[in-house]
């Protein structure tokens, strides 16, 4: 319950928001106030903990990549889980 | 267990030491050439290793993190193999689950075999409780023999859930100061279906991390939690340096980050410094979220509070006021907390979570640990739940 998840906000209603997570709308309460649509977030336990600058995004992303590379190289998850990630990839950025 | 010959990086020491803002040119750069950098970050922690030893007449320090995340980055990246001899990197109460008292689950358990349905995230449910009820000791195992029980990834889903079937329910509010804004926003916000209540076993780090401290001795640095600290604040840890002279540093939660808290810790240490320094600045600020500090402030009261294994801790748990009282499972459905002296202490024979959970012992140190308790059979609370430290040494033993 505790790893932040990383996505995009796509709309906003008041406290509320939406979030993409590469493919995966699910719905978020915001305690950042300065939101805008676009913009990259953690997300913790559906709660908008903070925002990312695409920079920060990106590093992020690579290290959930480098832990997953090492997951399925060791046997543990299957080649599928990085796919899946790899296109979430692709999706959440432009 | 440690091998201070791995990973140790060709060592050219001269005389120098870093400083701040060579700190954060190399968190600047870091993401880019990774590889290299560990290597110069563990230089750097060699050299004021070495400069302290000398310096300082000292063999051994001990650094302490309060996030399970941040275990997991120690351990999965075996980080204590690449460190010197002398330097411990010790885990402290990091997990919200393993902490969650038994009582919290046994009512849990009770409800969802009331007909109440229970939300639970993935993590507490198959938290084991001490005493059995109708013989099952997890919302897991009450599931199989008819209990409602089902798991979410957030309140906003169980929100949806009752509002659809209309049933009451009950959301068990597992978590540290990350995940209380949400309760106390959709309180506020009045968006909780009628027959709507919580388990309301919120804690709180800083106490514990006082009182971890307070009971293994002393501390010579502290790894803070980034998430919890996008909340509540860099401040929030100023009395370990101001009350116990402790160098802090509030970390990201990869490798590169782990290793650089390290050496600003060090250079700390060989300057004679002690303050808090946040070096995830990507999530993290001094004064925290003020916006969720305060909605956690108009809903929750911050009372004493008891933590499995442990006891109970002064001003460390979240508790609904009074006006939200009906909100409250334990008031609704008349359940009592055990108070101060009705505590007992609630693991399981033979498991030393709550000496684990404060880095009194290692997870390697209980005879249970990979023999009757694993991953798949957990026996204990801490190998549990993803974050819990046994079940962290446990996956990946093998690094260490
Ligand atoms: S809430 Fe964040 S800081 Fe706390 S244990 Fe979980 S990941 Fe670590
Ligand atoms: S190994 Fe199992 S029994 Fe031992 S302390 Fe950890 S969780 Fe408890």
């Amino acid at each position: 319950m505790c790893l932040g998840t990383y996505g995009r906000v796509v709309k906003i209603q008041e406290y509320k928001c939406w979030i993409d997570f590469g493919g995966v709308i699910e719905e978020a309460i915001s305690v950042v106030e300065d939101l805008s649509i676009g913009d990259y977030v953690i997300v913790h336990a559906g709660v908008v903990i903070s925002k990312l600058s695409k920079e920060e995004f990106l590093d992020s992303f690579k290290y959930l990549y480098e832990i997953k590379r090492k997951l399925v190289e060791e046997g543990e998850q299957s080649k599928e889980e990085l796919k899946k990630l790899e296109s979430i990839f692709k999706l959440l950025i432009d | 267990m440690k091998n201070p010959e791995d990973g140790k990086i060709n060592d050219k020491t001269e005389n120098s030491s870093i400083n701040a803002s060579d700190l954060k040119t190399i968190t600047d750069k870091i993401f880019r050439t990774n590889q290299d950098l560990a290597s110069g970050v563990v230089k750097i922690i060699e050299t004021l290793w070495k400069n302290i030893k000398s310096k300082k007449n000292i063999e051994r320090i001990r650094i302490m993190n309060f996030c399970g995340t941040h275990e997991w980055t120690t351990t999965r990246y075996g980080l204590r193999s690449l460190l010197p001899e002398g330097i411990e990197l010790i885990a402290g109460p990091g997990c919200p689950v393993c902490i969650t008292p038994s009582y919290y689950v046994e009512v849990a358990i009770k409800l969802s075999l009331e007909g109440l349905r229970v939300y639970t995230y993935g993590d507490a449910y198959r938290l084991p409780a001490l005493k059995e009820i109708e013989g099952v000791r997890s919302l897991a195992e009450a599931k199989t023999i008819g209990g409602d029980v089902s798991v979410v990834y957030s309140l906003l889903n169980a929100i949806k859930d009752a509002q659809q079937n209309r049933k009451k329910s009950v959301f068990f509010a597992v978590g540290f100061e990350t995940t209380y804004p949400i309760y106390a926003l959709a309180i506020l916000k009045k968006i909780l279906p009628e027959n709507f209540t919580f388990i309301v076993s919120g804690r709180l780090t800083p106490p514990s991390a006082e009182y971890a401290i307070s009971k293994i001795g002393k501390i010579d640095g502290v790894i803070g939690p980034g998430h919890v600290s996008s909340i509540i604040g860099g401040k929030a840890w100023s009395f370990l340096p101001e009350k116990y002279n402790i160098p802090t540093v509030i970390s990201g939660f990869e490798p590169i980050d782990v290793l650089i808290s390290v050496a600003e810790i060090l250079r700390q240490i060989d300057e004679g410094d002690a303050r808090v320094v946040i070096e995830y600045t990507r999530a993290t600020s001094w004064d925290g979220n003020e916006l969720a500090k305060k909605v956690i402030r108009e809903v929750f009261d911050v009372v004493d509070a008891a933590w499995r294994g442990i006891g109970f801790i002064p001003n460390s748990g979240y508790k609904l006021k009074e006006e939200n009282s009906k909100l409250d499972a334990f008031d609704v459905y008349g359940f009592k907390e055990p108070n101060f002296n009705e505590w007992r202490y609630d693991l399981l024979p033979g498991c030393k979570c709550g000496e684990v959970i404060l880095g009194k012992i290692k997870p390697t140190n209980c005879p249970l640990f990979l023999t009757k308790c694993t991953p798949t059979t957990p026996y204990g609370p801490c190998m549990v739940s993803t974050e819990g430290t046994c079940s962290i040494w446990a996956r990946f033993s093998r690094l260490r």
